[in-house]
């Protein structure tokens, strides 16, 4: 993390935002102008616009290591900052440990929600380009209902945009915090099996796998989810081998059956389209509210409709 | 443009720090696909579990039917309050006969291709139409009015609404399937404040833990309000059986008589995979401010539905069981029934009470029905609800006369409150609508059914060929008469 040296302004959001982290070694800023407090300030309102369930509404303002591991098991996504800014608060190694994992993988998340929103716009760029051209014909107010859904399409898609670029300015922070954390923590407890699945957590996602194995070395034999997910997912990341990834989610399910990160992981390696539908539906009746769901699902109708649209024949709904 | 960059698999090339970013969803872009080409596919609505959409209902529980005279009176022999029973007159004082004019048939002959099809042969359609046009145009939802005190008039003009008259056993039948959950909504609000009776604490933003009927699995932790908002707005079925299950079967539809809706017959839940009898309540738990924990115990109801007013309960020619095709049409008789009329005046009574005459005004606090109001006026894109949220497809499909109103004004122009059903090959929409700028408004509610083949449950309807069509046609040209001077 040879980055580290300037520290970042922060803003001071409803969602925490770690402080004074080191300055991420990147940026994926290209043609936005989008500023790191604007885009928090997006996601902030996103999540306070959504309706959770009692149980994960209690979950937003963190009370105790034990609401953290709630967030954790729920893969509850949305509040991970508000979990690691209490776990920061605590002042002890477990809360620090607590914090990182919390970081990265707030982190790890934001980018990979930015990039499934990111795809939609491919997912449905033939259709949204012949949307356009037919809204040119049709002057600033659609006048057909043909005109009017592709517009209210167009908007959808765009307002996903936003969203993606949003979670890519901000995601940085998030993991340039937890890389910070997982740096002090291989001072501060250098033989603790948690810190090292944090350092394979944090190698992995720099696709760093000499590192990843020396951490998976000392983590090995340990019976934790993470271990589990981290072995699955490297199949994935490391050999391209999606199948594989396949199975060994499968299998973290198995032996634990409310691992939502791990049903989350299965919608992100599906290779075919229905294999992705029916996993996502999977991932839905284990949390009807991840966030997978709330970004996928509008693209997805969008979609549907788009080729209904068009004429071809679609299946109704279940 | 980060997004551009970030869409490695579309050839970008990627530095070795942007792998960070790209790795986990690898598999979903390698190998190239053409754009247009979707990595997911799902159905067209985007419904969470348990959508009433193209579902039928949980099979109901075998309860002997007895006739009786509408509304019922049975006592409830539930540990809280029953429902007040409200004397017959009452009860039809409460209507409001549709006018026996040709109004609504003259301007849905103006309707469009869709809408004529339709016309061309109602009864093999069930279509119905009922317009509720409101005289005056300084309308407003004032909740607050008491039933029958408003300035302003309903007037209303049906379309083969209740044609057949009671010497040929009532009106026609529709599966009314989600429909219902207005006035499920309506009755849960109504049933409040006697439910504190045994939870004090009990409110639309309480906490309520929900026992299973059987086994040993965790209660489902949640608010009415959350139930509510996800049964009106998304048509979400289980929280509609959430919310039948707090009522309580006898005690819903007696409280729905008790408004004068005697034509309600609530017999079963709604279709979620749970094979819990809807005559069974769970135990609830209100979880108290102070944390303290108030019990209302499970009960059971022995209600005895009296059968459905209407005719044409037997529909279709075979019906898929248990997948295999049977011959012989299908029998409504043991299915949730309401008439037209009496679902819209769920409705009125939501939105604007102060239209109806005068009758019991209800107990529901004024504060919840308000809520069910906002929740009704919600599209779906607005909701909240994850996976909902931004969804614009899913407001179309969850109320079908939007097509048509967008036709004669921006959506920005008008608040739509709607409810749809949609199983069987039946689609059913109740909506008010209001036009913001002159607040000229008016209730529609219409009824079309859709199964060329007239084989049940083979979830082969013709909802997108026929149904939506005419029903976006009919909203047009009722939105056309009320709104254009």
């Amino acid at each position: 993390m040879g980055c580290g040296t300037v520290p970042t302004p922060v803003p001071k959001p409803a969602i925490a935002t770690p402080p004074k982290p080191s300055a991420p070694c990147f940026t994926l800023h290209g043609g936005t102008e989008l500023r790191a407090p604007d885009a928090q300030k997006m996601l902030v309102e996103l999540v306070a616009n959504i309706r959770f369930a009692p149980e994960d509404e209690a979950l937003r303002a963190p009370k105790s290591m034990k609401d953290i591991k709630a967030m954790l098991r729920r893969d509850l996504v949305y509040f991970f900052a508000n979990g690691a800014e209490y776990a920061r608060s605590l002042g002890t190694l477990e809360g620090r440990l607590a914090e990182a994992q919390l970081e990265l993988l707030l982190g790890d998340s934001m980018l990979v929600a930015s990039q499934v929103l990111s795809n939609q716009a491919a997912w449905v760029g033939g259709h949204l380009r012949v949307a356009r051209a037919n809204l040119a014909g049709e002057g600033a107010i659609p006048s057909t209902d043909r005109g009017r859904m592709l517009a209210q399409l167009i908007v959808a898609v765009e307002e996903g945009n936003k969203i993606a670029d949003a979670l890519g300015v901000v995601a940085p922070l998030h993991l340039a915090r937890g890389a910070d954390l997982v740096r002090e923590l291989r001072k501060e407890a250098p033989n603790d099996v948690r810190t090292a699945l944090l350092l394979a957590e944090y190698h992995r996602l720099r696709g760093e796998w000499t590192e990843f194995d020396g951490a998976m070395r000392v983590a090995e034999g340990e019976r934790s989810p993470a271990l589990c997910y981290l072995k699955a997912m490297e199949q994935l990341e490391r050999f391209q081998n999606p199948q594989a990834a396949t199975s060994g989610l499968g299998e973290c399910l198995r032996t634990r059956p409310k691992f939502v990160r791990a049903q989350a992981g299965l919608v992100l390696v599906a290779t075919r389209p229905e294999a992705g539908a029916r996993e996502l539906a999977r991932l839905k009746q284990m949390d009807e509210d991840h966030y997978l769901v709330m970004l996928l699902e509008p693209t997805i109708a969008a979609n549907q409709e788009l080729l209904r649209m068009s004429g071809a024949k679609v299946d109704h709904a279940p | 443009m980060r997004r551009e960059a970030l869409r490695v698999c579309r050839g970008w090339r990627v530095s070795q720090l942007m792998r960070l970013a790209l790795l986990a969803p690898l598999a979903h872009c390698a190998p190239t696909t053409p754009a247009a080409e979707p990595h997911v596919h799902a159905p067209r609505v985007a419904p969470s579990n348990g959508d009433n959409v193209d579902e039928p209902e949980t099979p109901a529980a075998t309860v002997p039917s007895q006739v009786q005279s509408s509304p019922p009176t049975v006592p409830a022999t539930a540990p809280i309050p029953a429902p007040e029973p409200v004397p017959l007159a009452a009860a039809k004082a409460a209507k409001l006969a549709s006018a026996p004019d040709s109004l609504v048939a003259e301007l849905l002959g103006g309707g469009g291709a869709a809408l004529k099809a339709v016309l061309a042969d109602p009864e093999k359609h069930r279509f119905q139409v009922l317009y509720g046009a409101i005289t005056s145009a300084s309308a407003s939802t004032a909740a607050t009015n008491a039933p029958g005190t408003s300035s302003q008039k309903l007037q209303r003009h049906g379309f083969r609404i209740e044609a057949a008259g009671k010497a040929t056993g009532g009106a026609e039948y529709f599966f009314p399937a989600s429909s219902m959950k207005v006035p499920i909504a309506l009755a849960s609000c109504e049933r409040l404040p006697s439910m504190r009776a045994l939870a004090p604490s009990l409110g639309r933003d309480s906490t309520l833990r929900i026992f299973p009927v059987s086994g040993s699995e965790s209660p489902y932790v949640t608010t009415l309000a959350r139930e509510t908002w996800r049964a009106l707005i998304v048509s979400d079925n289980a929280s509609a059986n959430r919310l039948l299950g707090f009522v309580g079967l006898r005690e819903a539809n007696e409280t729905i008589w008790g408004l004068g809706l005697s034509s309600a017959r609530i017999r079963t839940g709604f279709a979620t995979g749970d094979t819990s009898p809807p005559e069974v309540s769970p135990r609830l738990e209100v979880v108290a401010p102070s944390g303290a924990i108030q019990e209302i115990p499970s009960r059971k109801s022995t209600l005895e539905l009296p059968p459905t007013k209407a005719r044409g309960l037997d529909i279709g020619v075979a019906a898929i069981v248990d997948g295999q095709k049977t011959p012989g049409p299908m029998s409504f008789a043991t299915k949730n029934a309401m008439t037209l009329g009496e679902l819209q005046d769920a409705l009125i009574r939501i939105i604007r009470p102060e239209l109806l005459p005068n009758t019991s005004r209800g107990k529901a606090p004024a504060e919840d029905l308000a809520y069910l109001r906002q929740a009704l006026g919600t599209p779906p894109s607005k909701s909240g609800i994850p996976g909902y949220d931004r969804n614009v497809v899913a407001d179309y499909q969850l109320d079908p006369f939007l097509r048509g109103i967008e036709r004669v004004r921006s959506r920005s122009l008008v608040e739509v409150y709607a409810k749809v059903g949609q199983a069987y090959g039946f689609v059913t929409v109740n909506a008010y609508v209001v036009e913001k700028a002159t607040g000229k408004a008016f209730f529609l509610i219409a009824t079309v059914y859709a199964n060329p083949n007239e084989i049940m449950n083979d979830d082969k309807y013709a909802y997108d060929d026929i149904a939506f069509p005419a029903l976006a046609d009919v909203a047009e040209v009722i939105t056309k008469h009320a709104f254009t001077p």
